[in-house]
C-alpha cells in the first residue's frame, strides 16, 4: 500500500526534517513560516525540507524494490 | 553563485531564486547530472509527501495554521512551543496516514496490485531501476523529452520504463510489459479497441494492448492522452 510506505518513510526521517517536510508540504506552511516556528534560520528549514524529500523519495523507492524482490 | 547543488535546488524549489538566477539554474540543470539529481530527487519527494497532504484532514491543517496564526509574530515562537508543534505534526502524519488507507480500501478496494505499483513507482520515480539498452519509442513526446529506460517489476509483473521529462518538472512514464496490464477498478474504456483510462490515487493511466502491452502514468490527463496518441497506442 502506497500510501503506508510513505508513512513509514516520514516517521525514518530525522524528526527536524520530518516537521519541516509535514509543515510545508502536508501542512502548506511556507519556508518563513516554518522558521518562524521552529526558530530555525529560513536557509537551515529549506536544507531540512529538502534532505526530508530526498530521503523520502528514496526509502519509498527501496520500499518498492523490496515488493519487487518478494514477488514470485 | 557558488556551485551548491543541494542549496541551490533547495532555493529553486522553494521558489526562492530571483528571476534570473532561476533562468541561469534552469538552463544549468540541463547539463549538470549533479543539479538534475537534487532537483528531481527533492521533486520526488515533495511529490510523495503532498500525495498524504491529498487526504490530510483539512480540519487539521487549519488549525496548525491558526495556531501559528494566532500570535503576533514577535510572540509567535512562545505561543508555539516544539511539543505542540510535534504532537501537531505527528497527528497530521498519523491521520493522513490513517485517511488514505481508508479512502483506499473505501474507494478502490480491489485495485490490481500492479496498477498500486505503477502509481507509486510513477510518484517515487523509476530512474533508480536498473538501467536497460531499449530504445525509446520517441525521444520527444510534447516537449517532454526521453530520459532514459529502465527495467523493474510491478507486484511481479516485470516492466521496461520509458521516463520521458521537461525542464519544468513535469513527468511521464510509459511503462511496456510481455503481458497485458490488469486493468484499474473504476477504468473508462475507450470506443474502440482494448484501451482504457483510470485515475488512480490522483495519477491519470492509459494502458493498451497494442502494440504491445503499455501503460502511460502522468499528472496530467491531456498530457497522458496526448502522449498516448504520439506513441501510437490503441
Amino acid at each position: 500500500m502506497w500510501s503506508a510506505r510513505v508513512e513509514r518513510a516520514m516517521w525514518a526521517l530525522p524528526e527536524p526534517q520530518r516537521v519541516a517536510v509535514a509543515l510545508m508540504d502536508l501542512a502548506g506552511l511556507t519556508a518563513a513560516e516554518v522558521a518562524e516556528v521552529t526558530g530555525s534560520p529560513r536557509g537551515t528549514v529549506l536544507a531540512r525540507v529538502h534532505r526530508g524529500r530526498k530521503t523520502l523519495a528514496r526509502l519509498v523507492h527501496e520500499a518498492e524494490q523490496e515488493v519487487g524482490r518478494d514477488a514470485p | 553563485m557558488r556551485h551548491d547543488p543541494e542549496r541551490t535546488a533547495a532555493a529553486y524549489l522553494a521558489g526562492e531564486l530571483s528571476p534570473r538566477q532561476r533562468e541561469r539554474f534552469e538552463a544549468h540543470v540541463l547539463g549538470c547530472d549533479n543539479c538534475w539529481g537534487e532537483v528531481t530527487a527533492g521533486r520526488q519527494g515533495r511529490a510523495l509527501a503532498e500525495s498524504l497532504r491529498e487526504v490530510a484532514p483539512q480540519q487539521l491543517r487549519e488549525r496548525i495554521r491558526a495556531t501559528i496564526a494566532a500570535a503576533p509574530p514577535s510572540r509567535r515562537r512562545l505561543r508555539v512551543r516544539m511539543p505542540a508543534l510535534l504532537g501537531m505534526t505527528a497527528a497530521l502524519v498519523a491521520v493522513a496516514v490513517a485517511g488514505g488507507l481508508l479512502a483506499v480500501r473505501e474507494r478502490a478496494p480491489a485495485q490490481p496490485a500492479p496498477i498500486i505499483a505503477a502509481v507509486a513507482s510513477y510518484r517515487a520515480g523509476v530512474a533508480a531501476w536498473t538501467p536497460t539498452g531499449e530504445p525509446p519509442p520517441a525521444r520527444e513526446l510534447d516537449g517532454l523529452t526521453w530520459q532514459g529506460a529502465t527495467k523493474g517489476e510491478l507486484a511481479g509483473l516485470p516492466v521496461v520504463a520509458h521516463t520521458y521529462q521537461d525542464v519544468a518538472g513535469h513527468r511521464l512514464v510509459l511503462l511496456v510489459a510481455g503481458q497485458p496490464f490488469p486493468q484499474a477498478v473504476g477504468a473508462r474504456h475507450a470506443s474502440s479497441g482494448a484501451t482504457w483510462t483510470a485515475q488512480v490515487n490522483g495519477a491519470v493511466l492509459y494502458c493498451a494492448d497494442h502494440p504491445a502491452p503499455s501503460l502511460v502514468v502522468g499528472a496530467d490527463q491531456a498530457e497522458v492522452l496526448a502522449a498516448a496518441q504520439r506513441l501510437g497506442l490503441w
